[in-house]
């Protein structure tokens, strides 16, 4: 019998708030939080909107990762103690190697990286912190949780853009069914520094517009590419078993992913990829279409992915089901942005709220958007869709547990 | 051979809180079976306040010396040898 993945504890760290109470409070409300950039001074850039974190790292974690870790990092493990705490977990597990790491980053430790080329061609190498070979790699989160926990276990990182945030739990999953007996998984991102952004600029992907209610636009027919955002999201995951023995709710079931690869610049605008990620992972859930209560879209308001995103929508569901697009509140955090999607999904199917989209004038679909104000349905499962840009294509099924 | 004076363990103190992150009672440094290990500075910290010390004094601890220095006793021992030159 294959064992039944659980999500027992949800670790919200995002431009709404710290916490899964305070990232409900922010997210169910649809508040638009996105606002001019404050972490750099992008004077001279075309990229001046974006969702930012109050993290106060004096105290949410230890003072040596302040100085040996990037930004995301300090994330990921403040978010990974939020999500353990949730699941009244606290390591170090019964057997250290039964107990394992998954994250995601798309930027890596970009901040630290831009840090530290700056010391090296301003003051030389003998300026350069040790720390300066950890720091800025995309490996560093799990690296650090890892160690700081004692979890011995499966460990790994993804790379895959937006999707990581999903692949992530889908990993954790199979380290389960290959014998470990609990998981950390999720994404940590910090990309608001010049070194990330400015790659990015060329593609025009991110928006350039100044005005924070209009930088980001799902679905809209004023859509001008996505906010960037900062943030992480981590989860305890288990088996049901010992989710039970251990007396902790499960808040989630991960009951299907898919994942695919479209293999094309930018995000696929075919749509093909997303919409075979979908039914595999329908398949995998063994659920029918009619039985997605909430779909949880990528929204990367690039028109061409958004008419992608929502033709696949169209197919698969009709226009009957819930759309929505939390992130369109606080920007869009690469791997964090899936992460904090199934966070927001996993307490979506708690609550019976489905989160929604702040703002939506003019959308380009007749499909049934959640906009402005949180909406109380029946929840029993909720799918959530992420891209990556070069064509990863990911989509994970969530149950209530009670399901 | 004169003692190391208590200023440079006060020092050495400053420099981890700085490099390292890790915050380190004076009296705790320079207590002779303390190791860096006990107070949280791992094999990179090492590095970093060995990569320190040698640049604030101008001297070559060698390229052992956070292995060969698992104490801060030993460390500061190593680094009065090397302003002597016999390092």
């Amino acid at each position: 019998m294959t064992v039944t993945a659980v999500i027992t504890g949800v670790g919200p760290i995002a431009p709404g708030g710290i916490g899964a109470t305070e990232f409900w409070q922010a997210t169910s409300a649809g508040r638009n939080l996105l606002a001019p950039i404050t972490r750099f001074d992008p004077e001279g850039t075309p990229v001046t909107v974006a969702g930012e974190v109050g993290f106060d790292a004096d105290e949410l974690i230890e003072r040596h990762y302040v100085v040996q870790a990037d930004r995301a990092t300090q994330f990921g493990l403040a978010a990974a103690d939020l999500a353990m705490a949730d699941a009244l977990f606290s390591p170090p597990a019964l057997n250290p190697f039964a107990a394992g790491v998954i994250t995601s980053s798309c930027v890596g430790g970009a901040e630290s990286g831009q840090r530290g080329l700056g010391r090296l061609w301003r003051d030389g190498p003998h300026h350069l912190s040790p720390y300066q070979s950890i720091a800025p790699l995309h490996a560093a989160t799990t690296g650090q949780v890892s160690v700081r926990d004692t979890m011995k276990g499966p460990c790994g990182v993804i790379v895959t853009d937006e999707a990581g945030g999903i692949d992530a739990l889908a990993h954790a999953r199979r380290a389960l069914r290959r014998g470990a007996r609990i998981m950390i998984a999720g994404a940590a991102e910090a990309p608001l520094c010049p070194y990330a952004l400015a790659p990015q600029y060329f593609a025009r992907m991110l928006t350039e517009s100044a005005d924070p209610d209009a930088a980001y636009l799902p679905f809209s027919h004023g859509a001008c590419g996505y906010a960037p955002a900062e943030g992480a999201a981590m989860f305890v995951v288990e088996s049901a078993a010992d989710a039970a023995e251990r007396g902790s709710r499960p808040r989630a079931v991960i009951a299907g992913h898919g994942a695919t690869f479209s293999a094309v610049a930018a995000f696929d605008p075919s749509g093909e990829g997303l919409e075979m990620a979908c039914r595999k992972a329908l398949t995998a859930a063994r659920c029918q279409p009619e039985d997605i209560d909430v779909v949880f879209a990528d929204a990367t308001a690039i028109p061409t992915a958004d008419r992608a995103e929502a033709t696949v929508i169209k197919s698969l569901f009709g226009t009957k089901v819930p759309v929505t697009a939390p992130k369109a509140g606080f920007g869009r955090a690469y791997a964090s942005a899936s992460a904090l999607d199934v966070a927001a999904a996993v307490l979506s199917l708690d609550h019976g709220i489905i989160p929604p989209i702040p703002a939506l004038a003019e959308p380009i679909d007749d499909l049934d958007f959640v906009v402005g104000a949180p909406r109380r349905a029946e929840l029993r499962t909720a799918l959530v869709l992420a891209r990556g840009y070069g064509g990863m294509n990911s989509a994970l099924v969530l149950h209530r547990p009670d399901h | 051979m004169s003692s190391i004076p208590e200023l440079t363990y006060q020092e050495l103190a400053s420099i981890i809180l700085k490099h390292v992150g890790v915050t380190v009672n004076v009296h705790r440094l320079s207590h002779r079976l303390t190791t860096f290990a006990d107070i949280g500075v791992d094999s990179v910290g090492m590095l970093a306040v060995v990569r320190e010390l040698e640049h604030r004094r101008r001297v070559d601890l060698g390229g052992t010396a956070a292995q060969d220095c698992p104490t801060p006793r030993q460390l500061l021992t190593r680094l009065r040898e090397a302003q002597n030159g016999a390092v």
